[in-house]
């Protein structure tokens, strides 16, 4: 892989401290989940557990993987942008980042739409999961048309999926839209506190998992601000650069 | 086609992320833990800066 644009450090201090405070968070939330509950080692990390963190870093690694590709694509994208192919698009900005929606809707069209004959792999899976939505029990409502009210009746879990995918999608194109607006840091700082949200909402409605909740509260603290942290130590020192 | 690569990738995130779910991760661990992009991202950053 040749991606040999800065050769010099590419990062300062600040950014590194930032990150270092990250990862501490990180493994702080990781080992804030004991299973307490199983044989006899309380203070043991279960093989189950380690095996769920070993995927989840993996997949953490693809996906730092994949932002590097991405980054490479959009950069050589980013002379000729493909603003032709769509030229009803708001100029309302400046040159560079008027070529970066287009270039971020064709990325989301085709990362999700070329992944879907990939779910063949795993169409098993699907079947299983499918049934398990459809024997879930099953809910009757009475829907209000004018003039009529029909009943119907469907499985419990159905709205809560609908709902799911809904709302992801208004994310997703939330985001996306985001960012072609406003500036990085905005971006990240919305995130972060979308995070915060979705991790407070988690924990109030769903508590039910074995935790130690100070140390998961401290270390999710960590992973958030060494975030926005590094945002903005990255931010300062972009424009020291330039000046 | 360099989506391929991406694709390919995506689509085993997504899968790998899902997977972490039947081994007994809380949500909460999997929320904070898939923050920790910046780590990996800055790793990578740096190995390949110094490769090249």
């Amino acid at each position: 892989m040749k991606l040999s644009r800065n050769p010099e450090p590419r990062y300062n201090v600040a950014q590194v401290l930032s990150v270092l405070i990250v990862t501490v968070g990180v493994i702080l939330t990781t080992l804030s989940s004991h299973r307490r509950d199983e044989t006899a080692s309380a203070s043991y990390l279960s093989r189950r557990y380690l095996t769920g963190i070993g995927i989840l870093t993996l997949a953490l690694v693809l996906s730092g993987f994949l932002g590097v590709v991405q980054e490479k694509t959009f950069a050589s994208y980013n002379g000729n942008s493909p603003t032709t192919t769509r030229p009803k698009k708001k100029p309302k900005l400046s040159g560079k980042i008027a070529g970066r929606p287009d270039i971020w809707e064709e990325s989301m069209f085709y990362l999700h739409f070329l992944a879907l004959p990939l779910f063949l792999f795993i169409r098993h899976d699907l079947r299983v999961q499918a049934r398990a939505v459809f024997s879930s029990p099953a809910h009757t409502t009475t829907v209000y048309v004018p003039l009529a009210a029909a009943q119907i009746t469907f499985p419990a879990v159905l709205p809560a999926l609908l709902a799911n995918t809904l709302t992801q999608l208004l994310c997703v194109a939330g985001v996306h839209r985001l960012t072609t607006r406003v500036p990085t840091l905005t971006v990240t700082l919305v995130l972060v506190v979308r995070k915060a949200v979705s991790l407070v909402l988690s924990v109030v409605l769903f508590d039910g998992s074995d935790v130690t909740w100070g140390m998961l509260w401290s270390g999710a603290f960590l992973v958030f601000a060494g975030t926005v942290g590094y945002t903005v130590s990255g931010r300062a020192s972009k424009k020291d650069k330039r000046a | 086609m360099p989506y391929l690569i991406q694709v390919a990738l995506f689509y085993l995130v997504s899968l790998l992320n899902n997977l972490a779910f039947s081994y007994d991760i809380p949500m909460p661990v999997h929320i904070i833990f898939r923050s920790g992009g910046l780590v990996i991202s800055m790793l990578m950053g740096w190995l390949l800066s110094r490769k090249s």
